[in-house]
């Protein structure tokens, strides 16, 4: 798929009062930077992709070198692999915890709320997560399982954020952010890995990888990794069941038969089995149940893809993969197959634009067991999608101004063609600033479940009849609409610093109501059902700001922060009755920082400080927290790493989230602490 | 605005601030040949050889430096790194027969004039030829550096690589300059 080239150093760091301060004093010393060039800086080049390189500007006076920002027009984020490493996260969605414009909150133990700007839930709908191409959100609500999506965080290469839109690229539910999650190539992950780590929350991880060579043009790796990870700790002290425990493994070849071709074939497949206390309603006395057994998960995939180069400016990718999920709820089960085949071209048309088109093919076959509780009204169901998308990036100034035009076409199953079309301009005055601006356009398509479903809520015994009340899908349900105004700017001034500001407003329409219908009798003996029925009855707006710094005081300590201002305003369509949507404005934080302080406090030492602060969602009745993640890293020997984590320390448990529409008992996250052992051999 | 207070905290923040620079600003330098020394070992690192035929069982990845030597210590930050799993190591030579064994050979401006020689003999062995001269790649050096905007850049000449039985990743020839041979 497409990647944004991006430098792997960008970013944070927020108290005011300092970043002016330093731009002051350097306004006073400009000539510091005479002395000597030191091989300490030399050896960091070594360890710069080649990407990376070619944006360092050689000095040949005595003008400090800086290294060019990421030259896109949108507000993207790099999480490197040397973040994941340092942070002693043990999952995807605990290392989104450090990209500014995120929102992510853990529900329990295994499922997370993760949004980009607003509008934050268990079946939060607006983002788009890949993992090397391959998208893995799901049909049936349009939103992620991160409880599936997994792999050797020694592995990923980085993960790519972008807020705001992606849809003119990658078509709907790109709508308020794109998530790629990169890996390693096999040529990268050469040699063996093995890895071991027991904890307090993070009872038992292992993870074992070997890459090796096929021949002379080919390289491969294959890994397996297992952990067991302890529930939280319910709101009332007790034991709540969400304990998680999954087995991974899978493989990766790239081969490169010629110069020019490049192919990979990779795969993966997973087995696992996640608890939680879930409440249903059922149809006797006392007319809920609740469950608390652990339920089944799997899933695998196989993805190839083929690239040709003919150019610096020309390739084109072909793209195919299978991917496969399987999962257990109480009351309903999902198997869900996916076929995607995937074409795009980029060409040089003349000396000032380049083109890049593709196409896109999707088939989704969900088979669904459902229940009296929880029913679909087709339980078998394919779903095709075809998609085209056009873009045109035109130079108006070389090295200076540039204007990207380009739209998705897709026709879905669900609403029929829809067009998402964006221009986005870029603007570098001096090499040390850049600013970019973009106006796009995105939908959010139906899910399986707004168009399908049938709910069972709650069953209220009464006389002469029980009511009950239920949530439905309505086959008429449409998309939701975004029209998004961003403005960005980023700015270098030296080696050591680096800021980027994204400012947004969204303009929503059609978004999801939930409507009380008129009741009505059903079954025998009858019931009085009140439906809720979804409906496009509520629009409004959002706004924010997102910065991330980034600041080297010193060649062996890095400073990284992030700070995420939000607001958000909804509002019903007159002729709604749902007065319960309009809460999302208080289901996301208003403001968020985190700061993380990576030091090399000697050879072969590491002391990394990770802090937070994430604000109230009073809706929730969750209250702002601050916390704090700490890790002492030991490498004796290039083989050997070591290292001691502790992380949510500042409290025992603290909430972060409730889940909705889906009564799932929430748990607090623990305070906890992990030893861990890697040897590359 | 320069508030009193915020003037307040500059001064406070002044030495701690200056203390953190100093050193940070020491390093803002980078030599055109310690970025250039970097490129080297990536190129390393995207290329592949055939399946080595006898043409180096040692322990070692050598760059050889043909004629004069532009880098000088700037080339040590990338010596002792593993490549392919051996550990780099740089020979120097003023002639092509004093540098055997050499998976890379850098050929230096100065050898310019000798070009079409040092060529000849290389033709068909699997070397990576590397330059940083004007027409080189045109002429028939594998890969050449240039300078853009201030930045290294490089061009590639992948017939030149094919002929020597050299895979050269699409990465590396995504962001390069494609050229061909002039005969």
């Amino acid at each position: 798929m497409v990647t944004i080239q991006t430098n792997n150093r960008g970013r944070p760091r927020w108290r005011k009062p300092l970043s002016q301060a330093l731009v002051l004093f350097m306004a006073l010393l400009p000539h510091l930077s005479a002395a000597g060039t030191g091989t300490a800086f030399a050896k960091d080049l070594t360890e710069m992709s080649i990407e990376d390189l070619m944006t360092v500007e050689v000095t040949s006076t005595v003008a400090r070198k800086a290294q060019r920002v990421t030259e896109t027009a949108a507000a993207v984020y790099v999480i490197t692999a040397e973040d994941i490493r340092r942070s002693g996260v043990t999952s995807i969605p605990e290392a989104l915890r450090m990209v500014p414009g995120l929102e992510v909150a853990r529900i329990d133990a295994n499922k997370w709320a993760i949004s980009a700007r607003g509008f934050n839930g268990y079946i939060a709908n607006k983002l788009l997560v890949l993992m090397d191409g391959r998208t893995v959100y799901s049909q049936l609500y349009s939103g992620v399982y991160w409880d599936m999506q997994d792999t050797l965080m020694e592995d990923i290469a980085r993960i790519e954020v972008i807020r705001g839109p992606g849809a003119s690229l990658w078509g709907a539910n790109a709508v308020n952010g794109v998530i790629n999650i990169i890996t390693k190539g096999a040529a990268e992950t050469q040699g063996g890995l093995a890895a071991v780590g027991v904890g307090t929350e993070e009872r038992f991880s292992s993870g074992l990888r070997y890459g090796g060579k096929m021949g002379d043009s080919a390289y491969y790796r294959a890994y397996g990794k297992y952990f067991d990870r302890d529930g939280g700790v319910a709101a009332d002290g007790g034991e709540a069941h969400d304990q998680w425990y999954a087995g991974r493994g899978g493989g990766r070849i790239d081969w490169n038969p010629t110069s020019g071709n490049a192919v990979t074939v990779q795969g993966d497949y997973f087995k696992g089995a996640s608890g939680g206390t879930k409440t249903f309603a059922s149809f006797d006395p006392p007319y809920s149940t609740t469950y608390t057994e652990e339920y089944d998960q799997s899933g695998g995939n196989l993805l190839g893809r083929w690239q040709r180069t003919f150019s610096t400016s020309s390739d084109f990718i072909l793209q195919a993969y299978f991917d496969r999920t399987e999962r257990f709820f109480p009351l309903l089960n999902e198997t869900r197959d996916s076929y995607d085949l995937d074409f795009q071209h980029r060409f040089g048309l003349g000396r000032r634009q380049e083109v890049m088109w593709g196409w896109g093919y999707r088939l989704v076959h969900a088979q669904l067991d459902d229940s009296d509780i929880v029913s679909f009204s087709q339980d078998d169901r394919k779903d095709q999608l075809f998609s085209f998308f056009a873009q045109d990036d035109i130079a108006l100034l070389p090295d200076k101004l540039s204007l990207l035009l380009g739209s998705k076409f897709e026709k879905n199953d669900y609403t029929g063609w829809e067009t998402q079309p964006n221009a986005r301009l870029l603007w570098t005055p001096h090499q040390q600033h850049t600013f970019w601006s973009a106006v796009s356009k995105a939908v959010r398509t139906p899910s399986q479940a707004e168009h399908d479903t049938f709910l069972v809520q709650r069953i209220i015994p009464g006389s002469p009849n029980n009511t009950m009340i239920t949530f439905q899908g309505d086959e008429d349900y449409g998309s939701e609409d975004l029209t998004a105004y961003e403005v960005g700017y980023r700015y270098h001034p030296v080696e050591t610093i680096y800021m980027d500001l994204a400012l947004f407003y969204n303009q929503y329409d059609h978004l999801r109501t939930v409507e009380m219908g008129a009741p009505y009798l059903w079954g025998s003996p009858p019931y009085q059902v009140l439906p809720f029925v979804v409906a496009n009855n509520m629009k409004g707006h959002t706004s924010g700001a997102e910065l991330a710094v980034e600041y080297r005081p010193l060649n062996w300590w890095r400073l990284i922060g992030a700070y995420t201002y939000l607001e958000m305003s909804l509002e019903t369509l007159d002729g709604s009755n749902d007065f319960t949507s309009v809460a999302a404005e208080d289901e996301s934080p208003h403001h968020q920082f985190s700061l993380r302080s990576m030091m090399d406090i000697a050879t072969g030492w590491e002391l990394d400080l990770w802090g937070r602060y994430v604000d109230e969602l009073p809706a929730q009745d969750i209250r702002s927290y601050i916390t704090m993640d700490a890790r002492l890293g030991w490498r004796p020997t290039p083989h050997w790493e070591f290292s001691l984590v502790g992380q949510n320390l500042l409290s025992p448990s603290h909430p972060e989230f409730s889940s909705e529409i889906i009564d799932f008992a929430p748990t607090e996250v623990q305070r906890s602490v992990y030893v861990k052992a890697v040897w590359r051999f | 605005m320069l508030t009193v207070k915020r003037i307040k905290i500059i001064l406070l923040l002044l030495p701690v601030v200056g203390c953190l620079l100093v050193p940070a600003l020491a390093q803002q330098q980078v030599g055109e040949y310690q970025i250039k020394a970097a490129f080297l070992y990536n190129f390393a690192k995207f290329v592949d050889w055939p399946a080595c035929n006898a043409c180096n069982d040692s322990d070692f990845f050598i760059i050889g430096i043909l004629g004069d030597d532009p880098f000088r210590e700037e080339i040590e930050a990338i010596a002792g790194k593993s490549v392919k799993e051996k550990r780099l190591a740089i020979e120097r030579s003023a002639t092509l027969e004093g540098l055997k064994n050499c998976q890379v050979i850098f050929i230096s401006a100065s050898a310019k004039t000798d070009l079409p020689r040092i060529l000849k003999k290389l033709k068909d062995q699997p070397v990576l030829t590397v330059g940083d001269t004007p027409g080189f790649a045109e002429a028939g050096v594998m890969i050449n550096l240039y300078t853009a905007d201030n930045k290294i850049r490089f061009e590639i000449n992948p017939a030149a690589a094919d002929q020597a039985g050299l895979k050269i990743s699409s990465q590396l020839l995504k962001l390069a300059r494609i050229v061909e041979s002039k005969e």
